[in-house]
């Protein structure tokens, strides 16, 4: 019936919960002074006066995800559901998993919690956290003598 | 001398193509009685970036993500081989929320049929 042709490797999904390999190094990198770290699929950005966290979530239903701001820690969930087999329907190829998607992760500072804005485009959720007043680069004015 | 300065850097001009990075994304295919379906995660995908082709019975699905890894867009490939039961002519798709899902009619020769039995 179908038959692969030019494989490659399926993909370890983020969803269930267990970190694939590229990622164990995220929550290290958040400790130091990173502008920016992650993966295409799920990333912080950091720029003077916001956060941007970009989480790939495709097929998830947009009525369920919830974010979360506590302190300058985000939490992060959404729930999918996969296709269920109608009668007489099997899989000849099962790669996609995982249907509940939670995540918490620390901010690199604090957030104004009021103007976090959030919108999921095409399957990608966006959400840009403004940094509070006080906790944006300041210039020192150096004098010299 | 200004204008011929300006002609210069117009002729100079570059326009870059697009680098992009190629990547398998996760696909069930589930088969059923008329048809077969084939359901590809490709998040950041809107209905123009996808590009499905039909070539000597080899299915190739492209589709271009503005999602980048390391300052490369992400390409999502896929290919498969088709068998003559599948009628190409009339393989549909959409994409929604960043899932691509296409149907791939069986022939109506292929379909299954099931045989009703009787008993005296």
């Amino acid at each position: 019936m179908l038959a692969r042709w030019q494989e490659l490797s399926p993909l370890h999904w983020l969803g269930n919960r267990e970190l694939p390999q590229e990622l164990s190094g995220w929550f290290d990198a958040l400790l130091s002074d990173n502008r920016r770290f992650g993966n295409w699929q799920f990333n912080l950005t950091q720029e003077d006066d916001r956060f941007i966290v970009r989480i790939a979530l495709p097929g998830f239903d947009p009525e369920s995800i919830e974010a979360e701001v506590l302190g300058d820690f985000l939490t992060v969930r959404a729930e999918r559901r996969l296709e269920e087999p109608e009668e007489g329907a099997h899989y000849l190829c099962r790669e996609r998993s995982g249907e509940h998607f939670e995540e918490t992760i620390r901010l690199p500072g604090k957030v104004n919690a009021e103007t976090v804005n959030a919108r999921y485009v095409n399957g990608v959720l966006t959400i840009t956290l403004p940094r509070e007043e006080a906790l944006k680069p300041q210039s020192i004015k150096v004098e010299a003598k | 001398m200004k204008k011929e300065k300006e002609r210069e850097s117009e002729v100079t001009e570059v326009v870059a193509t697009p680098e992009y990075v190629n990547y398998a994304p996760p696909t069930d295919v589930i088969e059923q009685d008329k048809e077969v379906q084939l359901v590809m995660d490709v998040p950041g995908v809107g209905s123009e970036g996808v590009e499905i082709k039909v070539e000597n019975r080899v299915l190739d699905i492209s589709a271009v993500s503005p999602l980048l890894h390391r300052g490369q867009q992400i390409r999502f490939i896929r290919r498969f081989q088709l068998s003559d039961e599948i009628d190409t002519e009339q393989i549909s798709a959409r994409v929604k929320n960043g899932v691509l899902s296409l149907t791939l009619p069986k022939r109506p020769s292929a379909q299954v049929r099931k045989i009703k039995v009787v008993t005296d």
